[in-house]
């Protein structure tokens, strides 16, 4: 059977950045540039994207393009028996789109009350006690929030709809849902510069304070975002690659996708933190109280300063949860296409039923993060994904290809094709670089881990969520035994 | 705005949005189809 393909290069270059860029560029790059040293953050973070971002894509894109397989059978053909950790890759992802649907569920919902900026006056009442409805722990599951629910179907229904007809609906909806949120970031850019207050915003987050650059701990911080914001150790990469012709370009591909993926977050941060600045001034709190990440940067404290905008409150509501939706919506589908890749590697069936039934599986899922303790699990889970799951996936595609496939043979086997040669460098980053940086990370998580319970969680509840991601892994190993005797048999 | 701020705002632009640039610049005939294998996007269904 040949294997589906990309209309052409650019389909595929826009569908990977698209992946790469997600909602972690939003609220996740501004305040760790915040928080460790302002500009000069910048420093650490292109260090980073050099030495591990570029040539961890270079790997995953190496090994989808040259091996024309799925993440398990890329590395099952670099070395026997190791299969199963791409398995464990897209059993993780499709663990974690689980639960970034629900993200977006709650988008769609902002997105639709902004007509009425119906949350003005209440923030953190109206995103905690109105929609999520939340509970007081995680044992208390107490029903669905319904608006939730709804939303997690309208997600999942787009997603459906935007993967069940192949490559090419995907890369036309690649080429909308990477340019809309850059042209939306430039509206809240413009609109935020406009407000009072936005230079001083603007300040807090390009001055740099150098002396931060002596402490180890911001370099990690560099390196943990460049890992986890390029969709790395995820899967999709790999997949992706899978669907472009073995002498297609490998290298200036990688490039490209992580220099936008990394301009991206750039830009996103004049955007955030013009209306932050603007946010600081409306309240008069100093800037360091207005300022968060994450799920409390989106969901309350942008409500919040689109509440206090003297005009079009409503339609910059609009415009920001159009953003995060567009960014959303396209790594969740990546990560939807990846399982699904790997899943049509081993097993005969038709694209249409296998995206039915794998998005039916994920909306299942993610049942459990619709409920009232939702965003209690979304959190521990999230944690273990990431530190437990992707690091682990990129160590082991780094060592595999540095130590066993043969780095200076894959060296060649990218070069011969791409349009920007890599020198001996790569040799020194994948053998020794990347294994020790994310060997480092490793570290600091468990030395973290174990001074105290993440979150403040109760212990059973931090059991089940590694437990359940460490499982993906042990089940990953028995799928794989069965795949390779079905296709090798 | 501090110089400072200037400095690294010019610094960021530079090396995110020059390389993409560069690399971008490198390509050959961006766009143009894949060289090989089916290229109609449409799935092998089986």
């Amino acid at each position: 059977m040949s294997r589906e393909r990309w209309h052409n290069r650019a389909a595929f270059v826009l569908a990977a950045i698209g992946s790469a860029v997600g909602l972690g560029n939003i609220w996740r790059f501004p305040y760790m540039a915040y928080n460790n040293g302002g500009g000069a953050f910048l420093i650490p973070y292109f260090f980073a994207l050099l030495v591990i971002g570029i040539p961890v894509m270079i790997i995953e894109f190496g090994l989808g393009s040259k091996m024309q397989a799925g993440p398990s059978f890329a590395l099952e053909k670099v070395k026997k028996g190791t299969g199963w950790i791409g398995w464990g890759a897209v059993i993780v992802s499709y663990l974690l789109v689980a639960y970034y649907a629900i993200i977006i569920a709650w988008c769609w919902v902002f997105l639709f009350k902004s007509i009425t900026v119906a949350w003005a006056g209440h923030e953190k009442a109206f995103f905690f006690k109105q929609i999520l409805q939340i509970s007081k722990s995680p044992s208390s599951v107490g029903g669905f929030s319904i608006p939730v629910l709804i939303g997690s179907i309208i997600t999942w229904v787009t997603i459906y709809l935007i993967i069940f007809k192949g490559l090419g609906p995907i890369g036309k909806v690649a080429k909308v849902t990477v340019v809309l949120p850059i042209i939306l970031l430039a509206v809240i850019f413009v609109r935020g510069i406009t407000l009072p207050g936005s230079i001083k915003g603007i300040i807090f987050y390009l001055q740099p304070d150098f002396s931060k650059l002596l402490n180890a701990g911001v370099w990690i911080s560099a390196f943990g975002q460049i890992f986890f914001s390029l969709s790395l150790g995820m899967g999709v990469m790999i997949a992706y690659s899978s669907f472009i012709p073995r002498n297609s370009d490998v290298n200036n591909n990688s490039f490209i996708t992580c220099f936008a993926n990394c301009g991206v977050s750039f830009f996103a941060g004049f955007a955030v933190f013009t209306v932050l600045g603007y946010l600081s001034y409306a309240t008069g709190q100093p800037f360091s109280k207005v300022v968060s990440s994450g799920i409390g940067l989106a969901f309350v404290v942008f409500p919040t300063a689109i509440a206090k905008m003297p005009l079009f409150k409503a339609g910059f509501g609009v415009i920001f949860f159009l953003t995060l939706l567009s960014l959303g919506i396209n790594s969740a589908f990546s990560l939807v296409e990846g399982f699904i890749t790997n899943l049509r590697d081993v097993i005969d069936i038709s694209k249409e039923k296998a995206s039915f039934y794998v998005c039916l599986g994920a909306f299942l899922l993610g049942l459990i993060f619709t409920t009232k303790a939702g965003l209690y699990w979304l959190d521990i889970i999230d944690h273990y994904v990431a530190n437990l799951g992707m690091v682990t996936v990129a160590l082991v595609e780094s060592i595999l290809v540095g130590w066993f496939f043969g780095v200076d043979r894959f060296r060649k086997m990218v070069n011969e094709t791409s349009e920007i040669r890599l020198g001996k460098w790569f040799n020194v980053v994948v053998k020794y670089i990347i294994p020790i940086t994310l060997i480092t990370m490793m570290i600091k998580y468990y030395y973290e881990e174990f001074q105290k319970p993440y979150g403040g969680y109760p212990v059973w509840a931090l059991i089940i969520g590694a437990g359940l991601v460490i499982s993906c892994f042990v089940i990953s190993y028995f799928i794989n035994k069965k795949a390779v005797k079905k296709v090798s048999g | 705005m501090p110089l400072s701020a200037w400095i690294m705002l010019v610094f960021g632009v530079v090396v995110l949005y020059g390389g993409l640039i560069y690399c971008v610049s490198k390509t050959k005939r961006p766009g143009k189809k894949l060289p090989s294998g089916n290229s109609t996007g449409k799935s092998n269904e089986k």
